[in-house]
């Protein structure tokens, strides 16, 4: 329960707040703007300082001019696309049973040839010991909502390689796969070395069987919270020659407000390139200097921004297909043409999705079917009385 | 057997008087009016009253792309897979050991039998009787009557190749069946012969 007039109360304050940093924003934006016409005039001086500054956020690497307005190219007449999206019936100690379910969906869609699309659910149930918990650090731990992503993002990966290895034997030339989500599996950076090899070994060897095929995969993100391309503008402005936040003059990240490089700041790349790009265009290719990359050998994730609509879509690809020509103008063409069938969102993605999702009543109807498969085997189904607190509340 | 060659729909809602199929294939949807058989304890017929296009996802609805059929087949392909087409059929006859009845059967096709097409030989079989006429004025379903009748007449007339003593046949029934009501008996003959 809400009080909602003590709530109230808090979301006008909030309110009032943000409407004055808004405007201070606008002018920050202006800012960034004019810095972004300058930095892609002098792209190989900031190339250089961003390489040689130590900051304590990501900064886009510049990999080509750096540039925008790119129209999107033309989609081959026949092209297969392949997307896969999961979710998952979480591991709740107040639940039935120790176990969790990892959903999956699997859409291939082929253009110009009038089959019928492949659509697909799989759902795959994990209850032994070896699923439920996980090597962290030497200690055997138990799997929680933050593991189960991680360990979903694999699985996620190898239905992705697995239908587009199966349309590429099926003789198709052009196939592409898209993700839901980065590329980039950042929250592995913070785990223990055992886990984080567990997690990284199997993403790459998927990467790997994609880049063997040639089959160009990219991950999707809608509506990106990412900083890094402005966070190269902060670079630019920085008084000092080679910026290092552990020695900012003027005084680092403690005192935030008052850096040169905040004048830049505040706002996420979407809102910058929103002002530079029509819809269909996209920017040149950066480089994300994410740590967890320096594991990912071949498959480095490069990104561009591409207008898809009212919003600005983050598209992350591994450097074999951001470095090959014909692989990428495929996968650039892929993008646009979903997006623009979709309506701003590629309609695989979305597919897949609907494929995916778990809504409240399969949750219920799965907790249902545990319940009666055990008591039909006498295995005692008990829940937590919490558990059973949250289904039904007493007056 | 009445039927022969594909399946085209599988009972997914099922009462004494009607049943409601889904169509297996985007091809194979009955026409309004053709008399169909759902194979389970017995035979059952049933004319064809209401075909729909549904999306599969109550959720999502269809919307309009401003492209061809052919034109979405190519480039918006998995739109296909999110309709589906049901049709509903009134109940008017079955098959027993001893032949056919045009009478309710007495249970009702089961959930997911398989529904056939009736073939030539089967409609000639069925209408040779004309009491499933009987059975749609007395049907207390919302039906198109008159259209139901025109369109089942129709088949059942051409099924004979044409033959014109089957129309006058059937127009002694129907006269009993409306009474005096000779402009609607009029109505009803007048467009089947067309």
């Amino acid at each position: 329960m809400i009080d909602f007039v003590d709530l109230k109360v808090q979301i006008d304050k909030m309110s009032e707040d943000k409407s004055l940093r808004d405007k201070d924003l606008a002018w920050r934006i202006e800012r960034a703007m004019r810095e972004m016409e300058d930095a892609s005039k002098e792209w190989e001086e900031l190339a250089r300082k961003a390489k040689g500054s130590k900051t304590s956020w990501l900064i886009a690497q510049i990999r080509q001019p750096l540039s925008w307005g790119y129209a999107p190219p033309k989609r081959p007449d026949r092209l297969s696309v392949v997307a896969v999206d999961g979710s998952q019936i979480f591991p709740d100690r107040h639940e039935l049973a120790v176990c969790y379910l990892v959903n999956i969906g699997v859409v291939a869609i082929h253009y110009g040839t009038g089959e019928r699309p492949f659509m697909k659910s799989i759902p795959s149930l994990f209850w032994k010991d070896e699923d439920l918990f996980v090597r962290w650090g030497g200690r055997k731990v138990h799997v929680d909502g933050e593991v189960l992503g991680m360990k979903r993002a694999v699985m996620e990966m190898e239905r992705l390689v697995e239908q587009c290895i199966r349309l590429r034997e099926e003789g198709r030339e052009k196939v592409v796969g898209l993700i839901d989500g980065t590329l980039i599996l950042w929250r592995l950076e913070g785990c223990p070395q055992d886990f984080k090899s567990s997690i990284l070994e199997g993403f790459i060897s998927h990467l790997d069987r994609m880049r063997r095929e040639r089959i160009p995969l990219a991950g999707y993100i809608s509506s990106p919270g990412s900083t890094d391309v402005v966070n190269l503008l902060r670079v630019k402005i920085c008084p000092m020659e080679y910026p290092d936040c552990d020695r900012c003059p003027a005084g680092g990240w403690e005192v935030e407000e008052g850096l040169p490089c905040s004048a830049v700041s505040g706002f996420p790349d979407r809102v910058l390139w929103k002002r530079f790009l029509s819809v269909g265009e996209s920017t040149s290719i950066f480089g994300s200097s994410s740590k967890i990359l320096e594991e990912y050998g071949e498959h480095r994730v490069d990104f561009f921004y591409v207008r898809v609509g009212e919003e600005v879509a983050r598209v992350e690809v591994p450097r074999w297909v951001s470095e090959d020509p014909e692989l990428f103008l495929l996968l650039k063409s892929c993008v646009w043409d979903q997006v623009e069938k979709g309506g701003g969102y590629p309609v695989v993605l979305a597919e897949a999705h609907e494929q995916a999702v778990v809504r409240g009543s399969d949750r219920d109807l799965f907790f249902r079917m545990l319940e009666g498969s055990f008591v039909r085997k006498g295995i005692p189904a008990a829940m937590s009385a919490k558990g059973l607190r949250k289904r039904r509340m007493a007056v | 057997m009445a039927f022969s060659g594909k399946r085209i729909g599988e009972v997914i809602e099922s009462s004494t008087t009607q049943f409601t199929a889904e169509c297996i294939e985007r091809e194979g949807v009955p026409p309004f009016g053709s008399l169909v058989v759902a194979v389970s304890d017995y035979e059952v017929y049933g004319l064809v009253f209401e075909v729909r296009t549904v999306s599969v996802d109550p959720g999502r609805r269809p919307m309009a792309y401003g492209k061809t059929e052919e034109e979405l087949m190519m480039e918006q392909p998995q739109i296909f897979e999110l309709l589906r087409t049901e049709f509903q059929a009134v109940i008017c006859g079955y098959r027993d050991r001893e032949g056919v009845r045009q009478a309710l059967p007495p249970t009702p096709p089961r959930i997911h039998s398989f529904v056939y097409p009736c073939d030539l030989e089967g409609v000639r079989e069925f209408t040779s009787s004309f009491d499933f006429l009987r059975m749609l004025f007395s049907s207390y379903l919302r039906i198109p009557i008159d259209e139901l009748i025109i369109a089942s007449l129709r088949n059942a007339y051409l099924a004979r190749d044409g033959d014109p003593s089957y129309l006058i046949k059937a127009g002694k029934e129907l006269s009993k069946l409306l009474g005096d009501d000779y402009e609607r008996l009029n109505s009803i003959f007048r467009r089947i012969g067309r």
